[in-house]
């Protein structure tokens, strides 16, 4: 099974990338910058749930989520004058993601985790048969663990390589790195995740 | 052999260049496989956790605070670069000008001269006395003038500009002829008008000109002028709000570095007060700031914040207020206690002996027990939502529309009651929740919540012989009503659906058509194009 996952990922990483559709937002951002608010208003309709998702899918399901879904709107807010519109807004948007997320990130690694895995819990809920339920459970929760050890870096470039499926000049791009050294971050990732697995095997193989 | 192919797996996974042998290496390999293992588990575990969009309360909540956000995005900008220039035809001017002024116990109005340049270690502005009322500039001449250490005006004459009325939260001048070229100090509490032949500017901050009359032009900040809002590069004239002219641009960028340096903005923090009751006043140090719940921008320093209203004690903060910073405060005020009835003193018979009767000591009232806060309730009933502990929640949220049902917490306890029934498959109940929200409809943030929430609950009575006509019937109002709710593409594509899947191909076309066009990025996009194409031309 998970060396089906694994092929079906490299497939996915292999896909040529569509052509970005026309950046819809340049309208709205002219407008917030002309001091309309309700163009702001509108692209923070827009982008809300995308950007929840982002961070989501960055930080795990950590109680401060909304306070990080503000805090990147905020900062979109204050520099929207800097937009230089070399990139997409989604692509600018999403670098301010990423860094609210490293923050908060980084943050975190320093006081004791509090990650309550409430959606991993209801997720694994869902499934009729109680043994896989928990099952699941157990793995989602021993993922996310995994995650947590992580370095920001590290989790972050994973992320965006593994599970957002974006080229390694992309994640340079929005990360501000070159492409080797995002390759890198995910390859020790990868191993690092790996090398748990292992260590978690030989303590139960012992107990 | 078998670690070159290990590495090379190892790239594979993590720079995405698959070449075709290590697929099969890695299902050979052990230790390739378990680091595939550890790419799918973190994988997976990444996926399950990006469980829900935003709820409706969450989107509300932080679209709020974005609000007050925007509310300091009229702090301007990085300092103006000082130009160097002369001052000495303006101090004769002045000098001239002040002949003609005269003091007056509202004086706010100061006139200063510069002297020296910036290129020279800046300039030096010298005051040319006591604050007047009153400043006339013949023609030809400018006076440079502080107004009240808030701001400084250039008057450009032929000019006349006095002061009307001057408070501690509100100076209000009126320029009856010429020109004016003000900078005033963002968020200093003091707000600015400017009255002028029928107009009336109010000065939120920060650079500007106003000429007598005609126009008000805006280069930093934001001025509203007859109630609509004038922002940089924009000037209001003939009752419309415009690009700014070029002659007003040029003599704003001349008279910047003349006027002195650009006011400074002091620092400021917001707060968000809210609280039971709702409409409560806000006062901040003796001030009135509005009814709460209110986000409010203030200075940066310790406040005391007063929440009052009829027939409640008040509540005084007091709240550290840091530079940049949000601090959320709750209040929840206490009735009044009612007059306490007096018991009637009955005179001390002295009791018939030799039988004394006991002293009968009249019953103490029970103390009553104190009934949470409807906020107490509604923050008891969130903390049993998020740990999944649906009947508490339940219970709180029905106390508050039982003991408070007119509190401001009651229509967000009706929608969660619905969304809670919804959530258990109870649609009988989840509908009587939202019909009963929808009537009382007191909060419009609540509508756009509950009427999606009804079309949700429509969609489920797929037995129900009408519910595809009531579906479309509720699908179209609410987009009629929230054209740009985040539901909507959500909405139009199940509505489009509905209509394809009765087979009504003709009617569900243009709306595939619209959601394909605008929302071709979202997640439905692939089955608008199935079912487009199902459709046919």
């Amino acid at each position: 099974m998970s060396v089906a996952v694994a092929l079906v990922w490299m497939e996915l990483l292999a896909a040529p990338v569509s052509a970005p559709p026309e950046d819809t937002a340049l309208p709205l951002i002219d407008r917030a910058l002309r001091g309309d608010r309700r163009a702001f208003d509108e692209i923070y309709r827009r982008y809300a749930d995308e950007v929840h998702r982002r961070i989501s899918r960055l930080v795990g399901p950590d109680p401060e989520r909304e306070d990080l879904v503000q805090q990147v709107f905020i900062d979109v807010f204050r520099g929207l004058a800097k937009f230089r519109r070399e990139s997409a807004f989604s692509t600018w948007l999403y670098r301010i993601v990423v860094n609210v997320a490293y923050e908060h990130l980084r943050k975190r690694q320093r006081r004791p985790a509090d990650v309550v895995a409430l959606e991993l819990l209801e997720k694994a809920d869902d499934r009729a048969n109680p043994e896989e339920s928990a099952r699941q459970r157990e793995s989602l929760l021993r993922g996310l663990a995994m995650l947590e050890r992580l370095d920001p870096r590290k989790r972050i470039a994973f992320v965006l390589r593994c599970v957002e499926g974006l080229s390694l000049d992309e994640i340079g791009a929005i990360v501000g790195a070159k492409a080797p050294a995002v390759g890198q971050r995910v390859k020790h990732a990868q191993r690092e995740l790996a090398a748990m697995i292992e260590r978690d095997s030989k303590r139960e193989r012992k107990s | 052999m078998r670690r070159a192919a290990c590495v090379e797996a190892e790239d594979a996974m993590a720079f995405g260049e698959p070449s075709g042998d290590v697929s099969i290496h890695i299902a050979g390999c052990p230790s390739c496989r378990a680091r595939a293992d550890a790419v799918a588990l973190a994988t997976e575990a990444v996926l399950a956790t990006t469980g829900a969009p935003l709820d409706d309360l969450s989107r509300a909540r932080i679209g709020a605070r974005l609000q007050a956000e925007m509310n300091r995005a009229l702090v301007p900008g990085p300092p103006r670069r000082l130009m160097p220039w002369v001052a000495a035809a303006a101090v004769i001017l002045v000098f001239g000008a002040v002949a003609l002024l005269r003091p007056a116990p509202v004086s706010v109005l100061t006139p200063y001269v510069a002297a020296g340049t910036a290129a020279r270690g800046g300039s030096a502005y010298l005051s040319l006395g006591a604050a007047i009322d009153r400043i006339q500039v013949p023609a030809g001449g400018i006076v440079r003038a502080s107004i009240a250490d808030h701001g400084r005006a250039a008057i450009i004459g032929p000019a006349l500009l006095t002061v009307q009325r001057v408070s501690d939260r509100e100076i209000t001048l009126d320029l009856s002829q010429g020109t004016l070229i003000g900078d005033w100090e963002h968020g200093s509490g003091v707000a600015l008008s400017i009255t002028s032949q029928g107009l009336t500017a109010r000065i939120v901050g920060t650079r500007f000109l106003v000429r007598a009359g005609e126009r008000v032009a805006v280069a930093e900040g934001v001025v509203a002028v007859d109630s609509l809002s004038v922002s940089a590069g924009q000037v209001f004239e003939a009752g419309a709000v415009g690009p700014m002219r070029a002659d007003d641009a040029a003599l704003l960028a001349d008279e910047a570095s003349a006027i002195g340096p650009p006011m400074r903005t002091r620092p400021t923090g917001i707060v968000i007060l809210a609280g039971t009751p709702d409409g409560a006043l806000v006062r901040a140090g003796g001030s009135i700031i509005g009814p709460a719940p209110i986000a409010a921008v203030l200075a940066a320093g310790r406040a005391e914040l007063v929440a009052s209203a009829a027939g409640f004690e008040s509540e005084t903060k007091e709240v550290e207020i840091a530079p940049g910073a949000t601090t959320t405060l709750g209040f929840a005020l206490s009735l009044v206690p009612s007059v306490v009835p007096v018991v009637p003193v009955v005179p001390v018979v002295p009791p018939p002996r030799p039988s004394p009767r006991p002293v009968v000591v009249a019953p103490v009232p029970a103390a009553p027990v104190l009934e949470p806060t409807a906020a107490e309730l509604y923050r008891e009933a969130e903390a049993a939502m998020r740990g999944g502990d649906r009947p508490r929640a339940r219970e709180r949220l029905e106390r508050i529309l039982r003991v408070y049902p007119d509190d401001s917490s009651a229509e967000p306890a009706l929608y969660d009651l619905a969304r809670i029934a919804y959530e258990e498959g109870d649609r009988k109940r989840a509908e009587d929740a939202v019909d009963r929200l929808l009537a009382r409809g007191r909060d419009p943030s609540m509508r756009e919540s509950a009427s999606y929430l009804r079309c949700r609950l429509i969609l489920g009575r797929t037995e129900e012989g009408r519910w595809l006509a009531e579906l479309v019937s509720c699908f179209n109002s609410f987009r009629r009503d929230f054209p740009s709710s985040a539901h909507d593409p959500e909405v139009l594509l199940l509505l489009a659906t509905a209509w394809a899947r009765a087979g009504r191909c003709d009617t569900a076309r243009p709306l595939l058509d619209e959601y394909l066009e605008r929302y071709r990025d979202h997640d439905g996009a692939k089955t608008a194009e199935e079912w487009r194409t199902r459709c046919g031309p």
